[in-house]
């Protein structure tokens, strides 16, 4: 009932504030803070219990568990389950919704702006919340639609062509997980005797390695197009350019492509993707290294920031693909991370643009002296994003990076190239817009006391995570477990716990 | 007279058309006319509901009415009202003698229910006629306006042409089979190989069909024909016309087995595959609304294929399952295209679209979440009646229907949300934004559609289980 009401509650707020936008353009940004603020209420009351697997009302050492009857006829129901992992997760989108929304500037069609936000926020609130593939994708797509929406009409582009691309890019993979999805349903009754579309019922088949392949692929089409990693990333750093809010957005919706991985694609898949482990380990690192290379060379803030994304989106598939336990927490903190990261990196350029009227670095430099609080805030995400130790990215990073070591020495070693690039641009950030000459004339703006607040809340997140990530690797702990305790992935993981000192 | 349940909705129409023709003369009232025509529509949709004794019923050789065909022509009702109410607001500030239009309406729909209800070649056949020929007025039915004529000439000579060739296929298919009963000639061609003759004959039967159908090749005439004919009428033809020649379609092609009748089935196959391919290719360079929905609805025509092809229960269900969502989105897309036409003033170019969220929410909402579901977003019914089929189809494992049906779905997306592209985009400021007033008939259509659209979209099993309950 509680995980229902998770997603309910957000999509009455969408249809609220769209209604009430006739009559007041103040109310509906109110009745979305009011709807995440309801959920996030509910998940805090829910923080004690994610650290243990409580099973009251539920199977499979899940926190909660939800079943309703939606389709007979297609089997398909309507079933949620939660356990740390997508807790984690849910709690990561709701705080950074919350933190756009605040952040977020008034619009000339606010009810229709908050409609789009909330749906896309419900989108992956039920993305993480599903365990039947039919609503699992219906949510998928759902999330889709309203940033489409947003583009259309607040991007400042005013170029089809950048929606378009993700558009195709997401809806066509989306065909392809479709078409997998009906083909695991098929497949389990040819099987057992009977359909359905339900993730327990077909985590009990075990997909042989020829036909696991072909669906792995399947699977891992849609959600490498919304990672995003190499070969589809296309459509990523053209979104980004169009509005803050949403880039904020679309750095959230990543890590449903992640989550796909982890929660669906190698648990129901283990022999395939065990087999196939080489490639994607090899797009990963193809990955990191070009994501970081083109961060190295753009000029436009935004832009820097999507290649950056990219780039942690790479330690996430060679984390995810080496199977091991260390990796695995370290994919799923640096899939927190990145997000915060990101999107403090944007928060930051979006303020600097309001007060300076650009995003192109080289046209910006020395406003350490205009601007000292923003610049120090900037120097401190660059610091983060680069991995400085202190920070939770470098915890991410460290853990990935000895995972892969285990498993993959090349790997590993090719990867760590990575970091050292991320300097790089992290540093040539700093240099041309915080110190230096100053080059442009600027007019100063008040910096808001709300934006001051969320700026230094992401600060002290960061720094928290950096010195004191064990509530997180707690709950993560657990999901591990279970899903990498299996014979497929022990036979070659040499199993250890965490170091001691980073549990303290 | 426990039979007479099955033949009502044929008694109302009828009693209701002879009413029309002895009203019209002494009692010229736009308003009444209109409403008797309503009214007879929902009597006749009415009485289907309590249909359970006297079925399956059948009238010699003639007519077969079984539980597919009442659930087929409660839809075709269904959709017929909704076209008569919005017909009154669109032709009501139109300078013709405009009452006649009902009756031809009236007429048009007992050809359809009777091509539905037909068992013999014959009775479809006076059906085909009974909805072509009004058809041919309706859509000229504007004579000041050039295109509505143009478009009428151009659907008459092509429709003769493809009645003539429906003759000659239903004689060489009597010169083979000896009969002229649908049922007897599937059963004939399923068990023994159909000889060329035979085959020429169903050939020729499927072009007349792929006409109606607007099926490739058979496509030209729609995207002219759509433009140039009044909206409602287009509604029509996108609509009705299709739902009585898709009739025929199930009768005698779904049942298909393939050892004796593979030639028919691969033929199927390219229609289907050509009409998705060329139906989604033309779409893409469209730049009026109107001829974009026309090519898509040769498109859409073509995933319909896909489920007949398929065969057996499981696809004339999925079939009748899309067709339904086919019809309601339709309509909903032409109503707001009626809406915005006034005075029988076609609005045309996708250019007028611009910015219609600023001059009216509701028609932008109700148009964009049409657009999605034909493009098969989901939450929309078109996304669950498209799943259906993907569903049937790897169940049957037939993949190459499957890769042509989702790459042409990938392809569709682009025009679909060019014109969503185009509602959203702000107006420019210059332009002076006339309100649009809504006549009340239609808006509650465009309500029906976009309830009926979304309902089925997030919770299909409603629909699901009453045709299961037909579809037995």
């Amino acid at each position: 009932m509680i995980l229902e009401i998770l997603i309910l509650v957000l999509i009455s707020g969408a249809l609220l504030s769209i209604l009430f936008s006739r009559w007041s353009s103040i109310l509906p940004r109110y009745i979305a803070l009011l709807a995440i603020s309801i959920d996030l209420i509910i998940l805090l009351g829910l923080w004690n219990i994610s650290a243990f697997p409580v099973l009251f009302k539920s199977k499979h050492g899940w926190i909660l568990d939800s079943f309703r009857e939606w389709i007979p006829l297609f089997k398909a129901n309507i079933h949620l389950a939660m356990d740390g992992f997508s807790y984690l997760m849910l709690l990561l989108t709701l705080l950074m919704a919350l933190i756009s929304i605040l952040i977020s500037t008034k619009t000339e069609n606010e009810g229709y702006f908050y409609f789009n936000v909330l749906l896309m926020i419900s989108g992956v609130t039920g993305i993480f919340l599903a365990m039947d593939f039919l609503l699992f994708f219906l949510f998928w797509e759902l999330m889709l639609v309203p940033i489409y929406l947003l583009i259309v009409k607040f991007g400042k582009e005013h170029n089809s062509k950048n929606s378009f691309k993700l558009i195709l890019y997401t809806q066509a993979s989306g065909l392809v997980l479709l078409i997998s999805i009906i083909c695991l349903n098929v497949i389990h009754y040819n099987t057992v005797g009977w359909y359905s579309f339900d993730f327990f019922d077909l985590s009990n088949i075990i997909f042989g390695s020829k036909i696991g392949s072909v669906l792995l692929f399947g699977f891992l089409i849609a959600f490498f197009v919304k990672l995003p990693v190499l070969p589809f990333h296309g459509w990523f750093p053209a979104t980004f350019k169009e509005a803050p809010l949403i880039a904020i957005s679309s750095g959230l919706l990543i890590k449903t492509g992640a989550y796909g991985i982890i929660r669906f694609a190698i648990p129901l898949f283990q022999e395939a993707s065990k087999l196939n482990s080489t490639i994607f380990l090899i797009i990963g690192v193809i990955t990191i290294l070009y994501g970081a290379f083109m961060a190295f060379s753009q000029d436009d803030l935004r832009i820097i920031a999507a290649y950056i994304a990219i780039s942690h989106m790479g330690f996430i598939i060679i984390g995810l693909f080496s199977f091991n336990e260390i990796a695995w927490q370290g994919v799923i903190l640096q899939m927190i991370m990145s997000a915060v990261s990101t999107s403090a990196l944007l928060f930051f350029a979006s303020a600097l643009n309001r007060q300076t009227g650009t995003y192109n670095i080289s046209q910006l430099g020395g406003l350490f002296e205009k601007f000292p609080f923003l610049s120090g805030l900037g120097m401190f995400f660059a610091f983060a994003i680069l991995g400085l130790p202190g920070t939770g990215n470098f915890i991410a990073e460290f853990l990935i990076l000895t995972g892969v070591f285990k498993t993959n020495i090349i790997i590993a070693v090719i990867s760590s190239l990575g970091p050292i690039i991320s300097v790089a641009y992290s540093l040539r950030i700093i240099q041309k817009v915080v110190v230096g000459k100053k080059s442009t004339e600027t007019n100063f703006k008040d910096v808001k006391i709300v934006e001051k607040i969320v700026m230094w809340s992401m600060v002290i997140f960061i720094l928290w995570i950096g010195l004191y990530p064990k509530p997180v690797l707690d709950r993560s702990k657990l999901v591990v477990e279970k899903i990498l305790n299996n014979s497929v992935f022990n036979n070659e993981v040499i199993q250890k716990k965490v170091p001691d000192a980073i549990n303290k | 007279m426990y039979q007479f349940p099955a033949i009502a909705p044929f008694m109302v129409i009828f009693t209701t058309i002879v009413v029309l023709i002895l009203v019209i003369p002494f009692y010229r009232n736009y308003k009444l006319i209109a409403s008797i025509s309503l009214v007879g529509f929902f009597i006749a949709f009415y009485s289907l509901f309590n249909h359970s004794e006297g079925l399956p019923f059948w009238a010699k050789d003639m007519i077969f009415i079984s539980g597919f065909s009442i659930y087929f022509i409660q839809l075709i009702l269904f959709v017929a009202m909704l076209i008569n109410i919005i017909s009154i607001g669109y032709f009501g500030k139109v300078e013709e003698e405009k009452e006649e239009y009902y009756l031809f309406l009236q007429v048009a729909v007992l050809g359809t229910i009777t091509m539905i209800a037909s068992q013999h070649f014959a009775v479809f056949f006076i059906g085909l006629e009974l909805l072509s020929i009004p058809l041919y007025v309706m859509i000229g039915y504007i004579r000041k306006n050039p295109a509505n004529i143009e478009a009428s000439i151009k659907y008459l000579i092509l429709a003769a042409a493809s009645t003539s060739f429906f003759l000659f296929g239903i004689a060489l298919v009597y010169l083979v089979t000896g009969t002229m009963n649908i049922f007897q000639v599937l059963s004939y061609i399923n068990s023994t190989q159909p000889s060329y003759l035979c085959l020429i004959g169903i050939g020729m039967i499927l072009a007349a069909l792929g006409f109606k159908l607007s099926l490739s090749p058979f496509h030209m005439w729609t995207p002219d024909v759509y433009q140039g004919a009044s909206s409602p009428v287009t509604a029509f033809l996108a609509t009705v016309s299709k739902g009585g020649a898709f009739a025929l379609l199930i009768n005698l092609f779904a049942n298909i087995y393939l050892q004796s009748g593979r030639t028919i089935v691969i033929a199927l196959i390219v229609v289907s595959g050509l009409s998705m391919f060329i139906g989604n290719l033309l779409a893409l360079r469209q730049n009026s609304l109107k001829r974009l929905l026309a090519c898509s609805s040769i498109a859409h025509l073509g995933y319909l294929l896909v489920p007949i092809i398929i065969g057996g229960l499981t696809g004339i269900r999925s079939a009748i399952f899309y067709l339904t969502a086919y019809f309601i989105t339709t309509i909903g897309a032409f109503t707001v295209i009626a809406i915005l036409s006034n005075k029988g003033k076609e609005i045309d170019s996708i250019d007028d679209f611009k910015g219609l969220y600023s001059k009216n929410k509701s028609l932008a909402i109700v148009l964009s979440v049409m657009m999605f579901s034909f493009a098969g977003i989901p939450l929309t019914a078109g996304f669950m009646s498209k799943f259906y089929i993907l569903l049937i189809g790897v169940v049957n494992a037939q993949w190459l229907l499957l890769w042509l049906l989702i790459i042409n779905s990938a392809i569709g997306l682009y025009y679909y949300l060019k014109v969503v592209f185009y509602i959203l985009k702000p107006l420019p400021k210059i332009q002076n934004n006339k309100s649009v007033i809504l006549p009340f008939g239609s808006a509650i259509v465009l309500s029906i559609s976009l309830l009926i659209v979304i309902w089925i979209g997030v919770a299909p099993n409603g629909l699901l289980k009453i045709i299961y309950l037909f579809y037995k």
